[in-house]
């Protein structure tokens, strides 16, 4: 203790644990993101055009992009309504997982739900 | 202050600093080396992961899977090989007479339930489409006339069908694109992606060094797409399922019809299996055996399959499932309430 207070001052204690929590700080959000924390994707014609994190949703919202309606809710988004003949994206119901994936393909929009998610798999078959 | 205190100092700030710049570096190297693209293709959707390429590979693929539908394999638009095709019933294209001769190898195999002149039945029964509906046996029947895949040639990069006859490649288009995906790769030195055409996958490369890709075999029996009873661990394949859970369409009376047709009676296939997922070294036959392997049963698959060095995983409706040799050490049942049948 007493060889420590020689060769370490308060101080320098302080600056040296600022700059090392700065940096723990800083590293933080990506162990954060590493958790189960879907995030909706939304492309039109293979851009993306809406990233959004479902779990920071508070209140359900709508999102028209031409003709479709996409209903966005705290942890889940979905196909609410389009123009298209089959409506097979309106009934492939509410995607909350990770890895889920839905298209309406008529209209070329694609929601995907990425993130590092627990079942870790590349890709499914189907 | 002490030059001992300084060096203290010196060192905790430079490990600050190390760290945080790392970690800036590092995301940097990362998101570059990481490419992900979603488009809709060939009435699917077509997603890419790409390590070590960049946006312009993933356009490349997709711009080529567009190509490979519009100038060659769709009968949906009339200027593509296969629209003229049917159309004039003759057409000059080596690329296409190759898959066709791949088809029909396989239609021979299958005995005749596979037959990709069965245009005019899968239009019939529109499965998939909003116009599906179940045909009038005597529609079918006629329909049945058209089918025959011994009538097509393809001699000299010249092909011809029959009078009547329609061609349809939807059996194996997925693969095809995947297996244009890896030529592109290829061409690009890109070591490591995998690229989901609709289900049908191309496997490129190990994930990172000495680890392989973790794929999801899709529940059969859930209406949850993300949800699976297995997982293959591979590299360097294609993979493929056929199910009879994909287009399914439900008549009046409540009845499901799926899309995998049998081209001797023209209805769906009814067999004991729910799915068959084929892994081998070439998209077109990953995705047509899937198909094949479908039609014929558990089997008279084992004799195709060997055949053409592929494994398989086929799930059974009594939710047994039976998983080839060869790819029996990168198969795990994560699923419980399935089986592993000897």
């Amino acid at each position: 203790m007493a060889n420590r207070e020689k060769f370490l001052k308060k101080g320098d204690i302080i600056i040296a644990l600022i700059v090392v929590v700065l940096a723990l700080v800083m590293l933080l959000p990506r162990y954060i993101n590493k958790s189960d924390n879907p995030v909706a994707v939304i492309t039109k014609n293979g851009e993306e055009i809406y990233c959004i994190e479902l779990n920071k949703v508070e209140q359900g919202y709508d999102i028209n992009i031409e003709s479709v309606v996409i209903r966005v809710e705290k942890g889940k988004i979905f196909f609410s309504d389009s123009d298209c003949k089959d409506k097979i994206c309106v009934k492939s119901g509410k995607l909350s997982h990770i890895g889920d994936t839905s298209a309406c393909l008529p209209n070329k929009v694609v929601i995907t739900i990425k993130g590092v998610g627990s079942s870790g798999v590349d890709a499914i078959t189907y | 202050m002490s030059l001992k205190r300084k060096i203290v100092s010196a060192l905790c700030i430079c490990l600050g600093v190390f760290l945080i710049a790392g970690t800036t570096i590092y995301d940097a190297v990362k998101n570059n080396r990481e490419t992900d693209k979603t488009d809709v293709l060939m009435g699917t959707i077509v997603t890419q992961r790409i390590y070590g390429g960049n946006v312009q590979t993933a356009e490349k693929i997709a711009d080529e899977i567009s190509r490979l539908e519009n100038e060659l394999i769709s009968w949906r638009v009339p200027t593509s090989a296969t629209g003229i095709l049917n159309e004039k019933l003759s057409v000059e294209n080596e690329e296409l007479g190759e898959y066709i001769n791949v088809c029909n190898q396989l239609s021979q195999l299958s005995g005749g339930k596979f037959d990709i002149t069965c245009g005019k039945l899968t239009q019939l029964w529109g499965i998939g489409t909003p116009q599906a509906k179940v045909p009038e046996q005597s529609e079918i029947d006629s329909a049945l006339q058209s089918v025959d895949y011994k009538k097509i040639t393809t001699d000299d990069g010249k092909i011809t069908i029959g009078e009547g006859q329609s061609v349809d490649l939807g059996a194996v288009g997925k693969g095809i694109a995947c297996d244009k995906a890896l030529f592109v790769l290829k061409q690009n030195k890109v070591k490591s992606a995998i690229i989901n055409v609709g289900g049908s996958l191309l496997v490129h490369g190990e994930k990172s060094k000495g680890k392989c890709w973790k794929i999801g075999v899709r529940n059969p029996f859930s209406d949850d797409a993300s949800s699976q009873i297995a997982t293959l661990s591979l590299a360097n394949c294609f993979v493929s399922t056929s199910g009879d859970y994909e287009k399914v369409f439900t008549d009046a009376d409540g009845k499901k019809y799926h899309h995998i047709l049998n081209a001797l009676n023209g209805y769906p296939e009814q067999t004991d299996l729910v799915s068959v997922t084929v892994v081998t070294d070439k998209g077109i036959l990953s995705d047509g055996l899937s198909t094949v392997c479908f039609l014929v049963g558990y089997e008279k698959s084992l004799a195709i399959l060997e055949k053409y060095d592929a494994q398989a995983v086929f799930i059974f409706k009594d939710r047994t499932v039976k998983v080839t040799r060869g790819l029996q050490n990168n198969f795990e049942l994560t699923d419980n309430s399935f089986s592993l049948g000897a």
